[in-house]
């Protein structure tokens, strides 16, 4: 059963996976030979001043991708099921609902992370060979909000293909882009740490979402 | 023991209303033709019966619960054919197998491949890129091969020239043969379901009547007869419906030929020739419904 | 079940969103930040002035007493402050009480120390490595240097930029001559100057793991370091080390308790500012220093300490000025009517994100009320059935967001 729903995500996802996932090596590699024209044509003390004391951050093209990345993992999934409103095959199988949500919802997310982990893993390589463990131990708290919006933009996105009714879905829209704008305020290294462990519990609200929508597409009718 | 229930049931939609204190059932083995002209609320009422519209009053049972909220227990006993045969277009025949198999028990995969073979395509061929009626062959596949209980199909004929729809029909009528099977069909294709069902459904202005196949075109009757007068049959307690190529009249009653000349002489109609004719099911649908 | 969490959780973000949205957006249409007032002790009046904010440019000028005065009038009460006036108008040399002074002693006189909170180590994000700037007294300018350093449990280590390697000969040089003075590792404050665009460098003030402030520098690359005899016991929150030429002292310290230190050339000694109630994470403090006197100010959200203090920083008059409430005004009411409380994430105190919520006043009690009324005629009015409880809940927790929450994220039918 559950392997038939990894099965179908799978097939709706490889192609724009690929995809998604060759964007964000490609933004890694800009951010590598960025850095590396840096290192070689100007002072390295000068570069490690303005990562360290003046809090620019050299990775920050990296920013808007897992957002980027979210969207289009929740497109690739849901577009096909809303297009003509296939997914009431699936909304029959003998499965819970919410369950069924679930599994997707797993199952695309774990190809964010598998996306967005390899973007972290190569932007801290970067970092960690031109610069001191202390400024590339920076790449985790600052992008954890990026990957934070991207998690939210893949739930909310998959929560506004879903609803059914069109004020809503704009009403979604809206709500969903001012949360998701705020893991993009401030600027420097780390600056969303301290607000970090109240952030993440919008994951749990936003899935929540994702599940009333998904209980509104099913019971609205064609 | 009735496989759906349904009690003053009531939709709106819009604002607008669209049944009102609606009730049937459905008994346990019958085959059923839902009937009624576009816009009558057919779509709508197959959605409340597959589960995707709440009603907005009333009650909605099939197999003993409410069809908006079945559990995954009830829904392995129901086959669904979805309007224009929804299939996940995004995977091959092999794949679309392998998907199913894992949701039910009693998966038949030499039913799915005996139906999908027909087509002569090979396994891994794309449901998307295939004629809309070789993919109704795969969802008929699909929903054959879970053995449900309960058929309900939206349409099955949309879209599928003769050969398919015959197709279809053989099927449906194996699966009919069986014990206890019980389908619920609609499908704009009439003709069709005369050779399938033995229970009708006329939906007309909210209102659902259950009529017998045989029981119908038996006591529902159509009349030919020519006319060169000015005066046209009216539709009344008597004359159902009236159609009208050039001078040759065709009338639709539940009466005799006699009482139905003879109400067409009251309304000042001049007949001649009138004779029974033989009724198709269409016949009598556009007798009964009208043609628009 | 999941279907009352799940549309509760969009209720929810939808309550979130707006009250992080709209009492910005209200705030940014209106434009309720109104600039900070100015204290100062004239020395011609012996009296505080001070300048406030009317928003939109427009300023109130008056002294301790209430008696109000013009631009003009105002700048002539602080001629040190104001002192390219008197250059202008050719005034100098300027006599107050029988003192003279010329430019050049005015100038040579001057100094202004500020801190903001967001500057305060607790208060912002830092990574802990720093650069040594080289004192070579062949070389005008401050180069940068090489590397930079962090202090380990094991000493004070020198990473080198053009190799991000770990540079021994340096790191073993100072570490050794650190443990020389007594330096007990790691670090617990650590505070410098790191920037170039200084007229000298002192180096940094490093607080050590047993209390003891040592005072390190690197001259023709090699360690100075001194042991300053700074109290141990001294709860040291931080040091703000700041070069100014007059050279009176390295830089003011900051105790947890909020006692007040400038670190005296070239005796360390402390001297202490006796300004009381004074928190360093979330005040401001200045000190204004001009041929006559020095004055603390202490700025917090009840208003403007002031303390004039002689040449030893002996205060002698003082004064408080009260914040002037913007809060009474119609525009402030429809706020809190409207908006019933806001959800931020940036603090004036902090260079970092800090979630908080600011509640209203009356007003956000009598909105709320206001709201749940509408909320349950529109009930009557256009639905037919009773007034959910959750909705009622959600709009009696917060008001008019509630009410346009549960309008756009209506129950089913």
């Amino acid at each position: 059963m559950i392997s038939s729903i990894l099965l179908k995500e799978w097939l709706k996802l490889k192609y724009l996976f690929a995809g998604v996932l060759v964007l964000n090596i490609g933004v890694c590699l800009k951010i590598y030979f960025d850095i590396r024209g840096l290192i070689l044509s100007e002072h390295p003390e000068m570069i490690w001043y303005e990562a360290i004391h003046l809090h620019n951050v050299f990775f920050k093209d990296f920013m808007f991708f897992p957002l980027v990345t979210g969207l289009v993992l929740a497109a690739a999934q849901f577009v096909p099921e809303i297009i003509r409103r296939r997914m009431r095959i699936s909304l029959h199988l003998p499965l819970h609902r919410d369950l069924l949500i679930l599994l997707s919802v797993v199952t695309g997310l774990f190809f964010f992370m598998v996306a967005v982990g390899i973007s972290v893993v190569l932007v801290y390589s970067t970092m960690r060979s031109w610069f001191p463990l202390e400024v590339s131990m920076t790449v985790l708290t600052t992008m954890g909000p990026w990957i934070l919006a991207g998690i939210l933009g893949y739930l909310g996105g998959m929560a506004v293909l879903l609803e059914p009714l069109k004020t809503r879905k704009v009403f979604l829209t809206i709500v969903f882009s001012v949360i998701i704008s705020v893991m993009y305020m401030g600027v420097g290294y780390g600056w969303m740490s301290p607000a970090m462990p109240y952030l993440v519990w919008l994951v749990p609200l936003f899935l929540f979402c994702v599940f009333n929508s998904g209980q509104r597409f099913q019971q609205r009718g064609a | 023991m009735n496989v759906i229930e349904v009690h003053n049931l009531s939709h709106h939609y819009n604002g607008k209303t669209v049944y009102q204190d609606l009730s049937f059932t459905v008994p346990q083995g019958s085959i059923c033709g839902l009937l009624g002209k576009n816009g009558q609320g057919k779509t709508t009422l197959v959605n409340i019966l597959m589960g995707f519209l709440k009603p907005s009053g009333g009650r909605c049972l099939v197999l003993g619960e409410s069809s908006h909220s079945l559990s995954p227990d009830v829904r392995k006993r129901i086959g669904l054919l979805h309007e224009g045969h929804q299939a996940y277009e995004f995977m091959t025949i092999a794949q679309t197998e392998k998907f199913y198999r894992g949701f039910y028990p009693d998966w038949n995969a030499d039913i799915f491949y005996s139906l999908v073979n027909k087509m002569g395509l090979p396994h891994r061929h794309k449901v998307g890129s295939m004629s809309c009626g070789q993919r109704s062959q795969v969802v008929l596949g699909v929903i054959m091969a879970q053995n449900p209980d309960l058929l309900i199909l939206d349409d099955y004929s949309m879209g599928l020239d003769a050969g398919y729809r015959r197709l279809f029909l053989d099927v449906l009528h194996d699966f009919a043969a069986m014990e206890g099977k019980t389908i619920f069909v609609t499908s704009h294709i009439v003709q069709d379901l005369e050779q399938l069902v033995d229970t009708i459904f006329f939906l007309d202005q909210g209102r659902i009547t259950r009529t017998g196949l045989t029981e119908f075109l038996g006591s529902f009757k159509k009349y030919v007869f020519h006319s060169n007068s000015q005066v046209v049959p009216i539709e009344d307690e008597i004359i159902k419906g009236v159609e009208r190529r050039r001078d040759q009249f065709t009338v639709y009653s539940y009466r005799d030929q006699d009482t139905v000349t003879e109400q067409l002489s009251r309304q000042g109609v001049e007949v001649r020739d009138l004779h029974r004719a033989d009724m198709t099911l269409e016949d009598g649908f556009i007798g009964l419904m009208g043609k628009y | 079940m999941t279907g009352t969490i799940s549309r509760l959780s969009l209720l929810v973000l939808a309550v979130m969103a707006m009250s992080y949205i709209l009492p910005a957006a209200f705030d940014k249409v209106v434009g309720r930040t109104a600039e900070e007032p100015l204290l100062f002790f004239s020395p011609v009046l012996q009296k505080f002035v001070y300048q406030e904010s009317l928003g939109g440019h427009r300023f109130i000028h008056a002294d301790e007493d209430g008696v109000h005065y013009d631009r003009q009038e105002f700048e002539a009460l602080l001629p040190f402050l104001y002192h390219r006036n008197l250059e202008i108008h050719d005034l100098l040399p300027l006599v107050i009480d029988g003192q003279s002074f010329d430019l050049e002693e005015i100038r040579a006189e001057r100094q202004a120390v500020e801190i903001k909170p967001r500057q305060i180590s607790v208060n912002r994000q830092q990574i802990e490595l720093y650069p040594l700037f080289n004192n070579d007294p062949a070389v005008p300018m401050i180069p940068f240097p090489e590397d930079m350093f962090r202090i380990t449990p094991n000493g004070m280590e020198f990473i080198n930029a053009d190799y991000n390697r770990i540079d021994s000969e340096l790191t073993r040089d100072f570490t050794e001559a650190l443990k020389e003075k007594g330096f007990v590792f790691s670090a617990t404050v650590i505070s410098g100057n790191p920037t170039n665009l200084k007229p000298f460098d002192e180096g940094y003030f490093i607080r050590d793991d047993s209390g003891q402030v040592f005072h390190v520098k690197r001259v023709m690359n090699q360690p100075e370091v001194v042991r300053t005899g700074i109290d141990p016991g001294l709860d040291i929150l931080d040091m703000i080390i700041s070069e100014n030429q007059r050279k009176e002292f390295y830089g003011t310290v900051f105790t947890t308790q909020g006692e007040i230190f400038l670190i005296s050339y070239d005796d360390y000694q402390l001297i202490r500012i006796p300004v009381d109630n004074f928190d360093p994470q979330s005040m401001d403090f200045k000190l204004i220093i001009n041929p006559l006197y020095r004055t603390a100010t202490i700025s917090s959200e009840q208003g403007i300490y002031g303390l004039a203090m002689d040449r030893e920083y002996r205060g002698f008059a003082d004064f408080f000025l009260e914040r002037s409430d913007l809060q009474n005004g119609p525009v402030s009411k429809g706020r809190d009517f409207f908006l019933p409380f806001q959800i931020t994430l940036t603090s004036d105190h902090l260079d970092q994100a800090k979630p908080d919520i600011g509640t209203g006043g009356p007003w956000s009690l009598v909105g709320v009320f206001v709201a749940l009324a509408m909320f349950t005629a529109f009930h009557r009015k256009w639905r037919s059935r009773p007034v959910s409880k959750m909705d009622l809940l959600v709009v009696l927790l917060s008001g008019f967001y509630g009410l346009l929450a549960v309008i756009f994220i209506s129950s089913e039918h």
